[in-house]
This record gives structure tokens, C-alpha cells and sequence, in this order.
């Protein structure tokens, strides 16, 4: 009874006209940057999050949520027309939907893709609602120590997922941390590595780096490849799915949505993992498995499903944790804050019109991107024609505004020139920026939790491992950090990053 | 480019680099004592354990040698980029965001062929027409459209 009200008072919230407006803005921006190659979700949201910082908190986070799932399906909307996953977790999606869409089956994969991803984010939705409060309510038992513990196990999970080797890795986050404490000392209010810059005194905003290395970084890598990016173009008839084909979807889109809601809560592997999860899965139990791989309408209805439902639960953890499970969540943890609002076990009973109004919202986003999106796909593979030559400048120039407009400051744009360089030898060292995000927007909590906690504990360490909590969530993070050091589980990361 | 810089011996070097900065940034700093942490004490530990990091990355690729992936780079696009980003920084005050927006769009255009400067310039002129609608009149961004160098 208690859910139902509290899924009214979102649905309340998500309908208000102002909201279903900026909602499917959102969904729509972020349709578009998926669609466009080059451009994954984590970019998308740092280029237009600037725009977000005049509306409303609840406003604001349901149109950068609209930008995350928008992109989702962006993106394997061309992992099926062109092969070209717009970002990681519809990379298996292409594996088989180009292969429909190649046998004159794109309007299907598509319509597969659509059905699958609605059917699992309603599903997440209510899961999310069902055990939401619940894991808010032990989230309220967290201390100082509990909370140091539980960022180490959500940066250290972050490194699951990340390119490249774990030592490296580690240096990203670390690195991370150490840009985060540039500005004054929140409890001395001493300055620190500011180098004499005033501007510096607040920080180094997380809007700027993320730019700089996701948007920039990225797209700078995209023009030393614009040459070999043809883009095929694959016909496509008929939208609506055969009675044999809802035959054959209905059970991997069961099987993708279990799966990727129950990897989606885990930090560290949203939707990536789940997608290549599901299709595991599905090319196992499939009789028989040769179909796989050539157009199997299994292989995409099960990923598609198990990256929305993914997708969707990852917000679980910082919704009612403020434990952000992945760099995008890492954004919208920053996108918060700089609402001034407090991600954190407290924000379902202190804002619960928000909490309730996003998950309410990403429902109904979800269906307006159903209805809209298989019409408009027409729209989008145009756009897709578009030559990257006129689309480039544009969005340096967004990036431009964008970070401008954050404060009023020039400044902020030296800073995003500086990491946008930092972003380019990054990428040319093959080192991940997403732990370093993660370590940026997590530092500052970081050190402030440990300062407390080893205030409490008058200097002692054992704090971490006296406190029941604290030890489980470090025994935790121990075992996540011996799982990649592992070289049977090393080697899956590998293959998972073959692509 | 010497083949025995590999992109793992470069990045441990990197790491070596950042780290020892912040390490340096941080000795300036009150440490405190454990009970009470000063500024000082927290971005030492962490910038320790980049260096620590980065000798492993580092010697990862030392280790590896000529074996190793040796880095490619063409400074020339990023070059141009980033002279894109300096040069509305420079003159979105003074000349407002239809000129600024318009010189970003074309700076960063050089940085792909085949580069036509007439059309890229129109097709700047008309992205600062568009950004200074949605931006200016349409979400009230502070800036002028048209700034003071033009003696308005």
C-alpha cells in the first residue's frame, strides 16, 4: 500500500507538464548523441549538464536520466543498422541485430530492441520501488567508517569494468581523488594545490573533467577515424514483429530482465556487464546455439532487456546509498550536489517527491521512447548521413557554452582546454577516465569520512574492520579486487573488452 | 620516437609525475596527527599510492620493451581543438557569442578534410545565431550577442 502511494505521488511529479516536457527532451537529446557514433552516454551528460543547472532538482535529474536511457536506446538503434554500437552495452546487440537488419530484419531487431528494453525498465521500475526504502533504511545505519568502506568497495568495483590494467587503473581513481581535493580544505579551509588561482578556491568543477575527457577526449579520438566510418545503409520494411517472433523473444526478454536487474544493483557493472551477461546466457540455453551470431532474434531481444534493466537498477545504489555505481551515475551523483542535495540514504524520506518522481519518470520516459522512437527512426539514420564535419564543430562549441556557462568563467575553459589534453593522452596511453571520474566525485566524501571516522576513533585504524558493517563491505571490496587480480576472471574482462 | 617508450612505461611515468606534484603540493601542508587529520594528511596518502602505482605501470613496461604497443600520436587535430576552446574563451566576452561561436566552429574545423573556409564560416555564423537564440534570449544566458569591441 505504502509503495502504491509513494509510486502516486511519482507518477504525480512525472506527469506535471513541466517535467514530461524536459523528460522527453532529455530522451530525445539523448537519442540523438546515441545514435551519433563516438558519443556515449557518459559524454552526452557532461555536455549538456551545464544546461541543466537552472531547472528544478527533480526536473533536472529526470532529464539527465531521460539522457542516460535516450542513449541507450541511441545506441542500439546503430549497433542494428550500422554495426556501430553507439556505446559498450550494445556492443553483443550488434552481433546478431546487424545481422538482422542485413536480411532485410532491421524494422524487427528494432521493434525487438524497443519492446524488450520497455517491458525490462518497467519491471527494474518496480523493483526499484519494492526494495528501494528498504536498502535506504540500512543505509541509515551508516556511520562515518560505514561510509568510507562502502566508497572504497564502489571505487575499487569501478575498476571491474574499466580498460586496461588494474595498476593502472588504481592510478586513474587515485589520480582522481587527488584532483578532487584541489581547492580550499573543507574543515581548515586551507588552500590546497590551487597554485595561487582564487577561481580554484571551490574546486576543480567535475563538469569541466568529465568534458574534457569523456566529451573531448572522445570526440578528438573519433577524427582520427572519421575516414574508415562508412556509414551501410540497411533496408528495413517491416516494424511489426511475426507471431514467431514474440514466440521466440518472450523468454530471453524474461531471462535479460532478471539478469541485468540483479547485476544493474551491484556497483560497478550497470548495464555493460548485464548485456554480456544475458546474451551468455541466451546462447547457452538456445537450441539450437548456431542461429547465434546470424540474426538470432534471442540476441538481441535478451541483451537489449538486461542492459535497460540494468541500466535502470544501477540507480538503486546511489538513490538510496549515494554509493554511484558507474561513471555515469558518478554524474548524475554530481548533478545533485550541485542542486545542493545530498545523495544519501536520507533522500527518499527528505525529497521523496524527487526520489519518486525520477523512478515514476524513467517509466514513463521509457514508454514515450517506445512510442516515438520506432516512428522516428527514419529521423535518425538520416541524421546519421549528416557529415561528422559539420557536427563536430557544433559540438565543441556545446562543450564551449557549456562549460562557460557553469560559473560565468572564462577560467572554466582553460581548465576544460587543460582537460581536454589530459583526456587525449589518456586515451593515446589506453588509460580508462571513468575511475578517474569516479575517484574525483567520490574523493572529497572519501576524505571527509575518514577524517571523521578516525576522529571518532581517537586515531585508530581498526575502526574500518571493528565496525561489523565497515569489515563486510572491505571483505567485500577485497574479494572484488582479488576477482580481477584472478586469471580466469581476468581473462573474461579481456574478452569482454575484445570489441 | 624511440621504440623503447612504450604507452605502459609512458603512463607509469605519468603517474610518477602527478603523484610526486601533489606529494610536493601536499608537504606544504599541516599532516595533523592520526586523530586529527590535517589538510595535508589525506592527498599525501593518495598521491603515494599514484607513485606506487605508477613504478608498477612502469616497470610493467620497462619489462616489456620493444614488445610493448609504442605510441602514435598527431598532435596537429588537438592542437586545433583545444586553439578552438581558447579562442571563445578569449573573445566571448568582448565579442559576443555570435562572433566567438562563429570563430570556435571554424578554428575547429581545420582539424578535418576536406576544409572549405567559406562554408565552414557560414555554417559558423549560423551555429552562433542558433546558440545565441537558445542561449541568450531563449535561457538568458548573461552574455551579449553583439559585444563592446563592436562599440555597442
Amino acid at each position: 500500500m505504502e509503495t502504491i502511494n509513494a509510486l502516486l505521488l511519482g507518477l504525480d511529479q512525472a506527469i506535471m507538464p513541466v517535467n514530461l516536457f524536459w523528460c522527453l527532451i532529455g530522451a530525445l537529446l539523448g537519442t540523438l548523441v546515441g545514435v551519433l557514433p563516438g558519443l556515449g552516454p557518459a559524454a552526452t551528460m557532461s555536455i549538456l549538464l551545464p544546461f541543466t543547472i537552472g531547472l528544478e532538482p527533480v526536473t533536472s535529474l529526470i532529464m539527465l536520466a531521460g539522457i542516460y536511457y535516450g542513449a541507450q536506446y541511441g545506441g542500439s538503434t546503430t549497433a542494428i543498422l550500422l554495426n556501430l554500437p553507439g556505446e559498450a552495452s550494445s556492443v553483443v546487440t550488434a552481433i546478431d541485430g546487424y545481422k538482422m537488419a542485413r536480411k532485410g530484419r532491421a524494422g524487427v531487431a528494432l521493434a525487438t530492441a524497443a519492446i524488450g528494453s520497455f517491458f525490462a525498465g518497467t519491471v527494474a521500475t518496480l523493483l526499484l520501488a519494492l526494495f528501494a526504502p528498504a536498502l535506504a533504511e540500512v543505509g541509515l545505519l551508516f556511520g562515518p567508517a560505514e561510509y568510507f568502506s562502502l566508497m572504497i568497495l564502489g571505487l575499487i568495483a569501478s575498476i571491474v569494468l574499466a580498460r586496461g590494467s588494474l595498476p593502472k587503473a588504481l592510478a586513474m581513481v587515485f589520480t582522481g581523488i587527488l584532483i578532487g581535493m584541489i581547492g580550499q580544505d573543507v574543515q581548515t579551509a586551507a588552500p590546497r594545490f590551487m597554485l595561487g588561482y582564487e577561481e580554484l578556491a571551490t574546486g576543480v568543477n567535475f563538469v569541466v573533467v568529465a568534458m574534457g575527457l569523456f566529451g573531448i577526449g572522445e570526440l578528438i579520438k573519433d577524427l582520427e577515424h572519421t575516414e574508415n566510418r562508412t556509414a551501410i545503409k540497411a533496408p528495413f520494411f517491416s516494424m511489426l514483429p511475426s507471431r514467431e517472433d514474440w514466440r521466440r523473444m518472450a523468454a530471453p526478454i524474461l531471462r535479460g530482465t532478471g539478469i541485468g536487474s540483479l547485476l544493474g544493483l551491484l556497483p560497478g557493472s550497470g548495464a555493460l556487464l548485464a548485456a554480456f551477461a544475458a546474451y551468455a546466457i541466451e546462447k547457452r540455453v538456445a537450441k539450437p546455439p548456431e542461429g547465434f551470431g546470424n540474426g538470432a532474434i534471442e540476441g538481441v531481444a535478451a541483451p537489449e532487456s538486461a542492459n535497460n534493466a540494468g541500466a535502470q537498477t544501477s540507480f538503486v545504489p546511489l538513490l538510496t546509498l549515494g554509493l554511484p555505481a558507474n561513471a555515469v551515475m558518478a554524474l548524475m551523483f554530481g548533478a545533485l550536489i550541485m542542486q545542493g542535495i545530498a545523495p544519501g540514504p536520507t533522500l527518499i524520506s527528505d525529497h521523496p517527491q524527487i526520489f519518486w518522481g525520477v523512478i515514476v519518470s524513467m517509466w514513463v520516459g521509457n514508454f514515450m521512447l517506445l512510442v516515438l522512437n520506432l516512428p522516428l527512426i527514419g529521423i535518425w539514420t538520416k541524421l546519421l548521413t549528416l557529415p561528422f564535419q559539420y557536427l563536430y564543430p557544433a559540438i565543441i562549441v556545446f562543450c564551449a557554452i557549456g562549460a562557460f556557462s557553469l560559473g560565468n568563467s572564462v577560467f572554466d575553459l582553460w581548465l576544460l582546454a587543460i582537460f581536454s589534453i589530459l583526456g587525449y593522452i589518456f586515451t593515446k596511453l589506453d588509460c580508462d577516465a571513468a575511475p578517474l571520474v569516479m575517484g574525483l566525485i567520490l574523493g572529497p566524501m572519501l576524505e571527509e569520512n575518514f577524517r571523521r571516522a578516525m576522529f571518532l576513533s581517537r586515531g585508530s585504524l581498526s575502526i574500518f574492520v571493528d565496525k561489523p558493517i565497515s569489515a563486510g563491505l572491505l571483505v567485500a571490496a577485497v574479494v572484488v579486487l582479488a576477482l580481477i587480480v584472478l586469471p580466469k576472471f581476468g581473462s573474461v574482462r579481456k574478452e569482454a573488452f575484445q570489441e | 620516437m624511440s621504440s623503447r617508450l612504450n604507452t605502459e612505461l609512458l603512463s607509469g611515468l605519468l603517474f610518477i609525475l602527478i603523484g610526486s606534484l601533489f606529494l610536493i603540493g601536499s608537504l606544504d601542508l599541516s599532516f595533523g596527527t592520526l586523530r586529527r587529520i590535517g589538510p595535508g594528511g589525506f592527498p599525501a596518502m593518495v598521491a603515494v599510492g599514484v607513485i606506487i602505482m605508477g613504478v608498477i605501470v612502469a616497470l610493467k613496461g620497462i619489462r616489456m620493451g620493444t614488445a610493448g604497443e609504442a605510441l602514435r600520436v598527431n598532435p596537429s587535430r588537438v592542437v586545433i581543438i583545444i586553439a578552438s576552446i581558447v579562442i571563445f574563451g578569449l573573445t566571448v566576452r568582448g565579442a559576443g557569442l555570435l562572433i566567438s561561436v562563429a570563430l570556435c566552429s571554424l578554428i575547429a574545423s581545420f582539424a578535418s578534410r576536406p576544409f572549405r573556409p567559406i562554408a565552414m564560416g557560414l555554417y559558423g555564423l549560423c551555429l552562433g545565431a542558433a546558440c545565441s537564440a537558445a542561449f541568450i534570449l531563449g535561457l538568458g544566458m548573461p552574455v551579449r550577442i553583439i559585444g563592446p569591441w563592436f562599440g555597442y
